[in-house]
């Protein structure tokens, strides 16, 4: 009678069981491996605080910052804010994971303060093109506060319904408190700046005719590298700063207030900071509207 | 004394299986956007919307995409919360491109084609609104952008309408 006898160590535990528990084993590492790996890129790509997900890819550029041609004198570099946002300028992604909390409003750091109050945008009415539609499509304001749509211009302001309005309902019904104007984008690669500015100049005018509100004009946003190289757009930085330059000017002769932010947004060569830019290089990524409303309200407090 | 070390060694790893299996359970209850690939293959069957927009937006390449939650949601689609089991949706927060990407679970599917007039609605707004802005882009807006499947419905805008179509009706059957 040869009972066939298994193998054990001096635990008493036989290879089968060795086996299996590195089965096992291995198989917990995996799993725990992967979900490791979900938790760390929950963290990094999403944020159920922000109203927004970033998704996509920043635009692929090669050498952004090879081509030095600022040759304005006016807009860019970042010099005309007055606190240390235009330099801090650099790492805008970083700083966007907590919309509204109060802890962003230290002024040291080295990215820009994308701290605001959405109530001090209560009674605020942004006019403005597709750019401008971002505001509310992010919902960092409501859509109550905007009058934005795609292809809005200067010239195409005063005559354009949007969602059954004109621009003369929308001011009557919401009685806004204070105006930003940011628009000109569509139309400064191809339309003659004198004639824009005149046409923002007719505007503003016949706002302040109107109605009582603080009306402030943004200067408009500069464009990546890239976005200039595309033809199609029409867009240059040479254009967008001449336009700017000229509407400074227009506005500092009426009661409306300039805001450069173009200066906030462009890199050392004049350019749009890439961390800024949506894939086209033109538009805006959900964390510059952060930045853009933490702006206006210093600059308008 | 070998019975009980066996005993304990089960009990161990049963432990360990339970814990690992529970971590992994726990993890895709609100993530909206970030599912992985190896979370969503273990549940092919009838997922979630926001797992279905995470692995469609996961696959194909769109723009910087804002959530639209449910305090939002009238804003975009005029669908009766009542009947909706679940949501995911996303539009395109810089307003450069029409993509757009929503996925409603019904609680009936008899309250589908309600939801599938309001999506029709939607995708001529924004066919209105980029037809002349970026006429680049009409290509997504295809006429194939409204999607039912039983219980659900989807709005999808994107640069892969076909790819986004397999993959929601690969999730909802």
């Amino acid at each position: 009678m040869a009972t066939k006898k298994k193998k054990t160590n001096k635990f008493g535990i036989t290879p089968s069981v060795i086996f299996l528990n590195l089965t096992v084993l291995l198989f917990l590492f995996i799993v725990f491996f992967f979900a490791y790996n979900v938790i760390k890129e929950d963290t990094e790509t999403t944020s159920s605080v922000p109203p927004f997900t970033a998704v996509t890819e920043k635009p692929e550029t090669s050498a952004p910052e090879s081509k030095p041609e600022t040759e304005n004198s006016d807009t860019p570099s970042a010099t005309e804010s007055e606190n240390s946002d235009s330099s801090d300028i650099s790492a805008p992604e970083s700083d966007t994971s907590s919309e509204n909390s109060e802890d962003e409003t230290s002024s040291d750091t080295d990215t820009p303060d994308t701290y605001f109050d959405k109530d001090y945008f209560e009674d605020a009415l942004f006019i403005g093109d597709s750019i401008s539609t971002g505001i509310s499509l992010y919902g960092f304001l409501d859509s109550e506060n905007v009058f934005a749509t795609q292809g809005l211009a200067p010239s195409t302001v005063l005559t354009t319904e949007i969602d059954g309005k004109t621009f003369s309902d929308k001011i009557a019904s919401f009685k806004p408190d204070k105006i930003f104007i940011m628009l000109g984008t569509n139309s400064v690669g191809y339309a003659d700046a004198e004639y824009l500015v005149e046409s923002m100049e007719t505007l503003i005018s016949d706002i302040t005719s109107t109605c009582k509100s603080k009306v402030y004009v943004l200067s408009i946003p500069p464009v990546t590298k890239d976005a200039e190289a595309d033809q199609s757009n029409y867009l240059t930085i040479e254009a967008i700063n001449e336009y700017n330059k000229k509407l400074k000017e227009v506005v500092n002769g009426t009661s409306a207030e300039f805001i450069d932010f173009n200066a906030v947004l462009s890199d050392a060569d004049g350019y749009f900071n890439e961390d800024y830019a949506e894939m086209d290089g033109i538009h805006f990524m959900g964390s510059t509207y952060q930045v853009m409303l933490s702006y206006l309200q210093k600059q308008t407090s | 004394m070998r019975k009980i070390t066996k005993r304990i060694i089960a009990t161990l790893l049963a432990a360990a299986m339970l814990t690992s299996l529970t971590a992994c359970g726990g993890n895709n209850t609100s993530s909206t956007g970030t599912t992985n690939s190896s979370a969503t293959e273990s549940s092919v069957n009838a997922s979630a919307p926001a797992d279905i927009t995470s692995k469609i937006m996961g696959d194909i390449k769109f723009p910087s995409m804002a959530e639209i939650k449910s305090d939002r949601l009238s804003t975009y689609y005029d669908v009766d919360a009542d009947k909706i089991e679940a949501f995911s949706a996303y539009i395109c927060g810089s307003g450069a491109y029409p993509d757009e990407i929503a996925v409603f679970k019904m609680k009936s599917a008899d309250d589908v084609n309600a939801v599938k007039t309001v999506l029709d609605k939607r995708v001529e707004s924004q066919t209105t609104t980029f037809k002349d802005y970026t006429p680049d882009e009409m290509y997504k807006i295809d006429g194939k952008n409204v999607i039912i499947s039983g219980n659900y419905i989807a709005l999808i805008i994107c640069s892969d309408n076909a790819g986004a179509t397999a993959t929601f009706n690969s999730m909802t059957k």
